[in-house]
């Protein structure tokens, strides 16, 4: 590295977690690394945009982040002849879930997010496991904050019913194991 | 990070996060990073690329605006460095990586990877493994190209003075402001009436209409949405209907004609030009397609109990019915060809009026024209993503090959597994190679197209290219610019294979 890009990477170093752990919430394992890598070229292409100073906590620099893995990782998809998805639906198709992960997981929450829309299960995902604020959605989306906000609301309240409906079913099926076993 | 009330959904769902206890990522990515970044970030090419770099006229002036829009895909290119083997455009990547080791061919598919997409049938049946072999049939044209364009998509236009149209072209009256959550490197305009409700959600009685116009470092995007025609199909969807809903009442989808013309109407109030078929749409103007849509909706019918409601829902819940609505998309035509530079417009069902328009607003930007290989040459590239990009066509409507992921039948399916879930190849019908079934595709048609690839820098490029049929449908597309012009990593037609 030159002296230049080792001073970038130090001031860009803080939001490196939070583009590692998006990212690999969405792909395999090993297209994480190159995910991110690729990305930190293209900011690095970009950085005369950004100001050095405070670089790793600027709101811009993180939705600047997130919103080009987004589209890398749509590229990875896209080359894959697949839909955009997330990490727990490749969990739960593909995996056999041992006796320690059935009882360790919350399967109706993991079943009801797997029947979302991707567009639902992506917001959510932002909000839940990225810890993005409505604005911050909103910038990695290219929609409004008012748009994130209505969407946000609307996956929550998909979320919330199918749930329900999750809820019932994984009791049932408790109870008539339960039942057999007896 | 956030804090959720204990217990709701959202706190549920983090729960599950499956990166929780991911470990520190290291400075290895920076290496990598900067060891496959140019030593200095380029913007443009050089005119030295660009045979007859002119301006072709490809500009759409709307009230002082040039406006077109696109939808976002990607393919990792980046503008070479200036003087780098007379490339216009390099692929992104470098022999070190991984990723670009794992570009998949055209027609292969992992396993795991189907799994990823969560493309599951409702049996609980797995996608396939497999790879498609393409051969150009004998009719398919050997005849090279004549030269085509290429244009590279920019942003276009000050965000205010967009908004400002917008606000005149959906006749919202009160102007348009700056929204406080713009900064430098992030402009967002929406109505000035709207400016308090940014960070507000809405209910499915509100009948508020609004717009945004944002401009930030990846483009200029544009959005209009009115709630009023989302009452109905919200109100629908529970059982017993939340008050009020007794006074939305079904309205007609107009014909696919009607909206076709009210589309056009939101493009003309922006200036720009318009047309049905391919014949009547002048170039740079954009071409309008229509079709119905049949979705799928829930209704959740909630239990009570003596007549209270219990705020649950039955075990059998939901049930689904299917309504129809309707799209239009406006593709930019560009030297006689839709390209995938489009804006969308959508009718929700039971609703007359425009629910939505979507797209992002850019110029195009003549970049010369180049040689282009002929339909036979051009299969060879189907296998290998280098070559690949979006391309415009009604993807709701278009027949898929029966070689493909969007045309096999589930018997296809069933028969791929089985080569890829046994170890013995008398199970497969077909030859297997590195692990996967080997499928034969013979192309018979080739129509010519416009490729929108996209770069790292998050820039886009229209290029000329083919669409392919075989006889069952669609397989693929490809862009036909001769070699020597866009520099592609060597393609690796392996198979991505995870496990």
């Amino acid at each position: 590295m030159t002296p230049e890009q080792l001073q970038f990477s130090q001031a860009i170093r803080p939001l490196l977690t939070r583009l590692d752990r998006f990212v690999a919430a969405r792909v395999d394992g090993q297209h994480v690394a190159d995910i991110c890598s690729d990305v930190i070229a293209v900011a690095w292409q970009k950085r005369s945009r950004f100001a050095l100073d405070g670089l790793g906590e600027d709101e811009s620099m993180l939705a600047f982040l997130l919103t080009t893995a987004r589209f890398q990782i749509k590229n990875l998809e896209r080359k894959k002849q697949v839909a955009y998805r997330l990490q727990p639906v490749l969990q739960k198709a593909g995996a056999v879930p041992s006796p320690e992960d059935d009882a360790l997981a919350d399967i109706a929450v993991t079943a009801a997010f797997a029947a979302l829309t991707a567009a639902d299960q992506e917001i959510l995902a932002m909000t839940a496991w990225d810890g993005l604020t409505p604005p911050q959605i909103a910038k990695v989306l290219g929609v409004t904050t008012n748009n994130a906000s209505v969407k946000l609301n609307r996956a929550r309240g998909r979320l919330r019913e199918a749930l329900s409906l999750q809820d019932v079913i994984v009791a049932s099926s408790k109870n008539s194991t339960a039942k057999d076993i007896n | 990070m956030n804090s959720f009330d204990s217990n709701d959904e959202l706190s549920r769902l983090a729960a599950t996060n499956p990166v929780a206890n991911r470990i520190e990522p290291t400075d290895a990515v920076f290496e990598k990073a900067f060891g496959d970044a140019p030593a200095k970030g380029v913007s443009g090419f050089s005119l030295a690329w660009s045979r007859t770099w002119a301006n072709q006229g490809n500009r759409w002036v709307a009230s002082g605006l040039a406006l077109t829009a696109s939808v976002a895909v990607a393919l990792s290119v980046f503008h070479a460095p200036a003087g780098s083997g007379g490339y216009l455009i390099t692929t992104a990547g470098s022999s070190t990586s991984t990723a670009s080791q794992s570009k998949m061919a055209a027609g292969a598919m992992s396993a795991t990877s189907a799994l990823a997409s969560g493309l599951v049938s409702d049996a609980g049946l797995m996608m396939p493994a497999f790879k498609v072999n393409y051969t150009a049939g004998p009719n398919l044209s050997d005849k090279a190209g004549t030269e085509a364009h290429i244009y590279q998509v920019v942003p276009d236009g000050d965000p205010k003075d967009i908004a400002t149209a917008l606000a005149g072209a959906f006749d919202i009256a009160g102007g348009v402001s700056k929204a406080k959550n713009g900064s430098d490197n992030y402009e967002l305009y929406v109505p000035t009436a709207d400016l308090d409700q940014q960070n507000q959600g809405d209910d499915i009685f509100s009948t508020r209409r609004s717009f945004y116009v944002n401009s930030s470092t990846w483009g200029t995007n544009f959005g209009y949405w009115n709630n009023a025609t989302m009452r109905w199909i919200g109100c629908q969807q529970q059982n017993p209907a939340p008050k009020g809903c007794d006074a939305i009442t079904k309205e007609q989808l107009p014909s696919l004609t009607e909206a076709k013309s009210q589309a056009g109407g939101i493009l003309k109030a922006l200036g720009l030009r318009y047309g049905t078929t391919l014949a009547n749409t002048p170039d740079g103007g954009y071409l309008l397609d229509a079709s119905y849509q049949d979705n799928t909706y829930a209704t959740y019918i909630y239990t009570s109990i003596d007549g209270v409601a219990t705020g649950a829902t039955a075990p059998e819940q939901p049930q689904t019915w299917t309504e129809k609505s309707i799209i239009v998309t406006a593709s930019l035509v560009i030297a006689g060809q839709a390209a995938p530079v489009q804006i969308q417009f959508s009718w929700m069902p039971g609703s007359s009026d425009i629910s939505g328009v979507y797209g992002e607003l850019a110029k195009a930007v003549d970049a010369g024209t180049f040689g282009t290989v002929s339909p036979k040459d051009a299969v060879g590239r189907l296998n290998q993503y280098g070559y690949s990009g979006q391309v415009a066509l009604d993807w709701n409507a278009l027949k898929w090959s029966e070689n493909s992921y969007g045309g096999m039948s589930e018997e296809m399916r069933k028969k791929a597994l089985a080569c890829t879930n046994s170890d013995t190849a008398a199970d497969c019908a077909w030859p297997m190679k590195d692990g996967m079934p080997q499928l034969e595709a013979t192309v018979t048609g080739a129509d010519a197209t416009t490729v929108m690839i996209w770069d790292s820098n998050n820039g886009r490029w229209l290029v000329p290219g083919y669409n392919f049929y075989d006889q069952t449908g669609y397989l693929g597309s490809a862009f036909s610019v001769v070699d020597g012009v866009i520099k592609i990593e060597a393609p690796t037609e392996a198979p991505m294979m995870t496990k």
